[in-house]
This record gives C-alpha cells, structure tokens and sequence, in this order.
C-alpha cells in the first residue's frame, strides 16, 4: 500500500543543512494502524509529511497503491491527497469563524462531488465522530476533544484509504486523549481505515498494531 | 481560466467571515468609485444645463463680438475689443448688406454700482434694446420694457429685477422711482417678476437700460461687448454669418480671414466650444479620481498581502485537504474582484446619492434647471473600473498565496 525506499530529507543548504531523514524504508499494508514514535526532531512528522504527500523527499523512491509517487507534480500530490488521504493535526488547524459543518465541508470543495451533495456527506461523518448536536457550533465554542472530532471528521468526509495522525492528542487531557483513540479505534476495525498515528504515549501508542521507532533521522526497530 | 461556483462560494464565505478586515479593504475603492460618479455626473448636468441654456437662445441666432478667436491657450485674445459699434450694427441691419436678418440685440456691460437713498448693490447691469423683452423672454411682472424709441431717445430709464427691488426699495415698489447709475438719476419703469439664473445672467439680480443711455451717459464707450443676431430660420444661419463676417471684413479692410478682428458663433459653434470646455474639465477631474483609485488599489493589495499571511495557515489547510495551486490563486482572485466590485457598487450608490442631493440643492436652491439622471455610463464604467482593479491588485497576493509550501503554510504561527 505504502512503499518508502531508502528516503532522505535534507532541509536548507550549505551550513544550514539538517538531515532529517537519513535512507528510511518502510511497508505499510492495507488496513494496517500504524503508531511512530521516538524523540522530538527525530524526523517523524517529516516522514509523515513524505508519506501524506505534503512534503517531497530529498532522494529515494515512494509508492502509494503500488503507484510511483516520487515525481509527481503538486497538482497531481493535490488530487492524491484530496482523494485517499486524510490528515489530523495536533494543533485542529479549523477555520476560525467558521461552524461546524463548513468547516468539515472543506475538502468537499476541491472534489469533484457535486456541491449539492456536500451536505450529506458532512453529516454523515459529523454523525460518525458524535458531534451532530454541535454542528452549527464555531470552532471556539468547542472543547479541544469536540475540536478534534471536527478534524477527525473532516480528514474522513472523502473516505480516504489513509488517515495520517501527527500528535493528535498531544493538546487533550488523558480522558480526551482515550475517547479520541476510540474513534481511530472504530475507524481502524470498523471501516477499515488505514491509520498512521504519530505520539509520544505509549499508551496512545498501544492502540497500533505496530510500533515504529525512530531516532536521529532512522528507523530503528 | 475555468471558475468553479464552488470557488465563488468559498471567496464569499472568506469575505463575509471577515466582515471588518474587508469593509476597510474596500474604502478606498468606495471614495475613488464615488468620485468618478460625482464628477461624471455633475459634470454631464452642468454641461446639460449649460447647453440647454444655449439652445434656449434659439438656433437661429448669431454672436457677433468683438476681438478675434483664440488661437490657444497662449493667444492674446484681448486684441480689438472695440472693434463692433453702432456702426457695424447699422450694417448687420442693412437688408441689401445682410439679408434675413430678423433683429439684432446689443449688450454692453455695465460696471460699478445702483444706489437709491444711501442703500447701495451692485447687480449685474447691461445695455441693450427693446429686442430683449421678446428674445430673453424680459417682460416685466410691473411695468413695462424699455420701448424701441426709448432706446433712439437715450431715455434714463431702467428695468430691474426683484432681489433689486428688494434691496433698494425694502418693502415699497421701485416703480417710477429715480435710482443712481454713476452720477445719472434712471426712472425704473419695469421691474422683473422672480425668474432666477439662467446661463448668461440672473434676472432677479439685474438692472436693464438701453445700450444708448449706457453708453452715451454711464460707460462713455463707443463699442458692443457682443451683438446677438436673430436670422429668419435655421437655414439662414450659415449664410447671415458669411454675409456678417463679408461685411465686416469690408468695413474693417480685412482680406485675410485669419486677421479678423471679430469673431461670428453660432449655437452650434458655442456648443462645440462648451463641449469641448466641461470635456476638457472632466477628464481632470476623472484623472484626480483615477489617482484616487490606484491609490485605492495599492491600498487593496497591502490589505490583501497582509490578509494572505493572517490566513497563512488556512491557505495549508486548504492545501492539504487537495486545493491545487490555481484552487487558492482563483481564491484570492475572486475574493479581490468582488471585494472591489462590492466597493465599486457601495461607491456607485453614495456617489449617486450625493448627485442627487447636488441636483435637487442646485435646483431648489439655486432656481436651476438643473436635471438628475442616473448616470449609466459612469455607473457601468466604475464597476468595470473597480473589478479591473480588483483582479490587478489582487493578482500578485494571490499569487503569494498559492506559492506557499502546504507544511510551511501549517506550521506558521
Ligand atoms: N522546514 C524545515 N526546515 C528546516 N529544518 C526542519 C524543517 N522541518 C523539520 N526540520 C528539522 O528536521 C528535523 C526533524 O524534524 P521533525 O520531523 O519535525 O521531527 P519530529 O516530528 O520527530 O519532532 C529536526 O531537526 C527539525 O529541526
Ligand atoms: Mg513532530
């Protein structure tokens, strides 16, 4: 499903050089929950970025649904993106002022589902992750769980195969932090997602099938 | 470029989301849109009111004044101001010299001041003839016109208006009373009702006298500051202005036309004239509102740049959920046109407004005919204007927005 081959990432140049990610491999299959761990500024939000195609790689080969993705152009990362992956964050990244529902609409915008149908599709998910009664709801009038619901919901409206997770519940309390690992729990067994999970936690960390550990730019278990 | 409603959607969601940051955006595009609307439609008014003022005069008439036409801005146009008297008036009048010549009515202005028993104005005041009373429409409302013998006579008489009945006489009639011209005593013998501006004097404000009396008693001059001549029909126009201009150019020993020391306008001649005046006046002062636009512009584009960092993180939001580079350009684009469309239309209405307000004061206020009518040409032309502007000045922030890296945009704090 996902294919990385000896990866490197090299942010700046000359002096300000910083190798963040130094010849990483790694499969991960269809279905699979996946957990990255290790500590800060080993490269695990880089090579998430890499595997989410919001970052292109250095050197090295990618492929997504046995796809080369390597040298594909933004646009074409842009469909990719908007079609088969879905991203949470640890900070929510929602549109301030904005309600609930447009808020998850968003992705909607840039598919080529017709706009009379966004509405439907927003609900569903909003209904999904549990926030139907908060859906007229601006982003400040939320809790930071009810936020990452929100996040949640709207990484899933297009159904993507992939949902990448950088931290997700690096800003809740741990009662916040186990409901939300419910629901990536849920969409792990229940619908089948694919789920990459950047965290700290172990426990956080025990929810995955499998645990990835780097350490200085490699993997190392 | 293929826009998307959805795109339209998302701009209008963004602009509305930020009410505040948007209405300042546009204030600049507001006050240059609404003076482009003031000053073309003021101006189309006034050049209206002023040609209609001319038309009033009648199509068959001439303007025969003295000095020769201005050559430009630099020409000395104040050569031969005497060059038009009783003697070139005479021979406009000849039949044999000039056929079709209905009338003729000479002006001579008269300076300085009228006082009556220590109360003193000084009014605009003219010599001329009896033709006045039917070609300037001066019946007095009280009393009677100068007649044509009173004019061969140099009868001290005068006609006035109400404001200098008013002003001299208080509440009492003037009728019959001596005023003071000078050191001359003129018998008001007609005083006019309320008739207020028209374009070449202001009746209420004016005191009438033959051009003899004027000239042989007040001015001392020889001279016409203009003659208006009224041929049979329009189709004798062109020809009483040549026979005019033969002429005069006979009794004044002129061979090159070029050397004329007269000039001979005919309505159509002042229009053009007027025409090309407020033409000339308004493309100054759409020049000033056009500043005041790309002012509005670059105002536009710092409020967009600084918009475009404030929303730095959107922009990677919308990137990372599959918005392509030109997605966010159009974005931003469309934000621009609409946000300096809606300035263009805010500007159009105040703009209108004030016209408005401008031609009832003007008209009510001033007793001008002065028409309001929508200005559909500015109108139009101002919200071309403001979107242009919008799609210019909006260009380059939007182009600053859709460069920027998904991750980067993200990670912006
Ligand atoms: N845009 C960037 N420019 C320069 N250096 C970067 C950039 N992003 C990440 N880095 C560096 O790359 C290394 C890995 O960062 P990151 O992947 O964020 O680590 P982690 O997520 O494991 O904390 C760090 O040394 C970090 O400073
Ligand atoms: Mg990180």
């Amino acid at each position: 499903m996902i294919k990385l081959e000896n990866i490197t990432k090299i942010f700046g140049q000359g002096d300000n050089e910083t190798h963040a990610l130094r010849g990483v491999s790694l499969f991960i299959e269809k279905g699979e929950f996946v957990a990255i761990m290790g500590p800060s500024g080993s490269g695990k939000s880089t090579m998430l970025h890499i595997l989410g195609l919001l970052d292109s790689s250095t050197a090295g080969e990618q492929h997504l649904h046995g796809e080369l993705v390597t040298a594909l152009d933004e646009d074409a990362k842009a469909a990719l993106r908007n079609k088969n992956l879905g991203f949470v964050f640890q900070s929510f990244n929602l549109l301030p002022r904005t309600n609930v529902l447009e808020n998850v609409k968003l992705p909607l915008m840039y598919s080529d589902i017709p706009a009379k149908n966004w509405d439907t599709h927003a609900r569903k998910v909003i209904e999904q992750v549990g926030l139907s009664h908060r859906i007229d709801h601006e982003p400040s009038q939320l809790s930071g769980g009810e936020k990452q619901r929100v996040a949640i919901a709207r990484a899933l409206v297009l159904q993507p195969s992939i949902i990448f997770a950088d931290e997700p519940t690096g800003n809740l309390d741990s009662v916040t932090s186990g409901q939300i690992m419910e629901l990536f729990d849920e969409l792990h067994q229940a619908h089948g997602h694919t789920i990459i999970l950047i965290t700290h936690e172990d426990d956080i960390a025990a929810h995955a099938q499998r645990i990835i550990r780097m350490h200085d730019g490699k993997i190392v278990v | 470029m293929r826009f998307r409603t959805r795109t339209f959607i998302s701009a209008w969601k963004a602009l509305i989301t930020n009410k505040a940051r948007s209405a300042l955006t546009i204030l600049g595009i507001v006050i240059g849109i609404m003076s482009i609307i003031i000053v073309m439609a003021v101006g189309q008014g006034g050049q209206d009111l002023i040609l209609s003022e001319i038309e009033s005069l009648g199509s068959n008439t001439l303007r025969v004044a003295p000095g020769r036409e201005s050559q430009g801005p630099s020409d000395v146009n104040q050569f031969y101001l005497d060059s038009i008297g009783q003697k070139e008036m005479d021979a406009i009048l000849n039949e044999s010299r000039v056929p079709h010549v209905v009338d003729v009515m000479p002006f001579v202005v008269v300076p300085g001041s009228v006082s009556y028993q220590g109360e003193t104005m000084y009014p605009q005041m003219y010599g001329t003839n009896h033709v006045f009373e039917e070609h300037m429409d001066g019946t007095p409302n009280f009393g009677i016109f100068f007649d044509e013998d009173m004019v061969k006579t140099r009868d001290r008489v005068a006609v006035i208006g109400s404001d200098v009945e008013e002003e001299l006489f208080g509440d009492e009639s003037g009728l019959n009373k001596k005023i003071k011209i000078g050191d001359q005593k003129l018998r008001v013998i007609g005083v006019f009702g309320d008739k207020g501006q028209s374009l070449f004097m202001n009746f209420d404000k004016s005191v009438i006298v033959p051009h003899t009396t004027a000239m042989q008693y007040i001015t001392g001059q020889q001279h016409f500051n203009e003659i208006i001549v009224r041929a049979e029909s329009d189709e004798h126009v062109e020809q009483v202005r040549r026979d005019i201009q033969l002429t005069l150019r006979e009794m004044h020993d002129i061979e090159d036309p070029e050397d004329d020391d007269f000039q001979v306008n005919s309505q159509e001649d002042l229009m053009q004239m007027i025409g090309t005046i407020t033409g000339v006046l308004k493309a100054i002062l759409v020049s000033v509102a056009a500043i005041s636009l790309l002012v509005g512009g670059v105002g536009i584009m710092n409020i967009m740049l600084v918009s475009v960092t404030e929303r730095t993180r959107e922009i990677g939001l919308r990137k990372a959920v599959g918005a392509r580079q030109k997605d966010i350009l159009r974005q931003f684009l469309i934000e621009a046109v609409m946000l300096t469309a809606a300035g263009g239309a805010i500007g159009i209405a105040i703009g209108t407004g004030i016209t408005f307000l401008v031609s009832v004061g003007l008209s009510q206020g001033l007793n001008l005919n002065w028409q309001f009518s929508f200005p559909w040409g500015a109108a139009a032309l101002g919200l071309f204007v403001s979107a242009t502007i919008g799609l210019i000045f909006g260009y380059f922030p939007a182009r600053a927005a859709a460069k920027k890296h998904p991750i980067e945009a993200l990670r912006f704090e």
